[in-house]
């Protein structure tokens, strides 16, 4: 899982995003990673369970003041298992690398 | 021409009272639980293919992000987003009057789409065209565009 998670962080890298010292106090508190910023675009990866089931998110917000708390809203999720071709796809979509399609996931 | 909808009671609304949309697929159906009135999909790109540009106008503080993505999982693109929180810094600013939380006629919105008997009542006294839509109706996508249509063709008579 932490393999996964540094894949997409440096996935935000190759595609121009910084990490950034936003919300240190809170990750501390709840184990956040580091938020990277792109653009205007603040963006983390993570991990959620949904009915008890692990996976990947992508987490973003375009408001400082949000990020600043560590409020970034899911936009993502991606099987733990997900393909690496998948991930950066999905990365690109969530940076607004590239728009999404009409129709997604 | 534009046309903005409210969110709760209209789009989003209560599988318990209303037809909905099937919900997205796990796990966006547990990221996103508002379920969407059915018929949204085919009432936005309906309008949109029209060359109406359609808005969300909500008094929610939902951010942006958050009903991008859940539109998006529903294949669902909204020209504009409008919520309380931009509604508060573009609208109200630091006006001493308190404007109601919906001033469609300052986004040049042609058309609101709203639940609520109070927007209906603000309409006349600052100026703007709603319609409300407030309970089941296995028709309200047709005359939601019915309502469209005849005030894009009142336009274009005020215009000519």
């Amino acid at each position: 899982m932490e393999e996964k998670l540094q894949k997409i962080e440096a996935l935000f890298v190759k595609y121009g995003a910084v990490p950034t010292s936003l919300d240190e106090a809170n990750r501390t508190r709840f184990g956040d990673r580091v938020i990277f910023e792109r653009s205007g675009c603040y963006i983390r990866a993570g991990v959620a369970a949904f009915d008890g089931q692990p996976f990947l998110t992508l987490s973003s917000i375009d408001q400082l003041k949000f990020a600043e708390l560590g409020m970034l809203e899911d936009v993502d999720a991606l099987p733990v298992d997900c393909p690496d071709e998948r991930l950066e796809q999905a990365v690109r979509y969530a940076l607004g690398v590239e728009p999404y399609p009409e129709v997604y996931p | 021409m534009r046309v903005s909808f409210d969110l709760d009671d209209v789009l989003f609304v209560s599988p318990d009272s209303y037809e909905t949309e099937p919900a997205p697929g796990f796990p966006f159906n547990r990221m996103f639980p508002d379920r969407l009135r059915k018929g949204t999909p085919e009432l936005i790109h309906a309008l949109q293919e029209r060359g109406y540009e359609v808005w969300i106008y909500t008094s929610s503080y939902r951010t942006e992000t958050y009903l991008r993505a859940l539109f998006r999982a529903y294949g669902i693109r909204f020209d504009s987003i409008v919520n309380a929180q931009r509604h508060q810094i573009e609208v109200q600013r630091d006006r001493r009057e308190r404007l109601p939380q919906k001033l469609p006629n300052f986004y040049r919105i042609s058309l609101h789409v709203d639940d609520e008997k109070a927007v209906q009542e603000n309409a006349r006294r600052y100026g703007y065209r709603t319609m409300r839509v407030y309970e089941p109706d296995e028709h309200w996508v047709e005359k939601v565009l019915r309502e469209a249509d005849r005030i894009y063709r009142l336009q274009q008579e005020e215009h000519a």
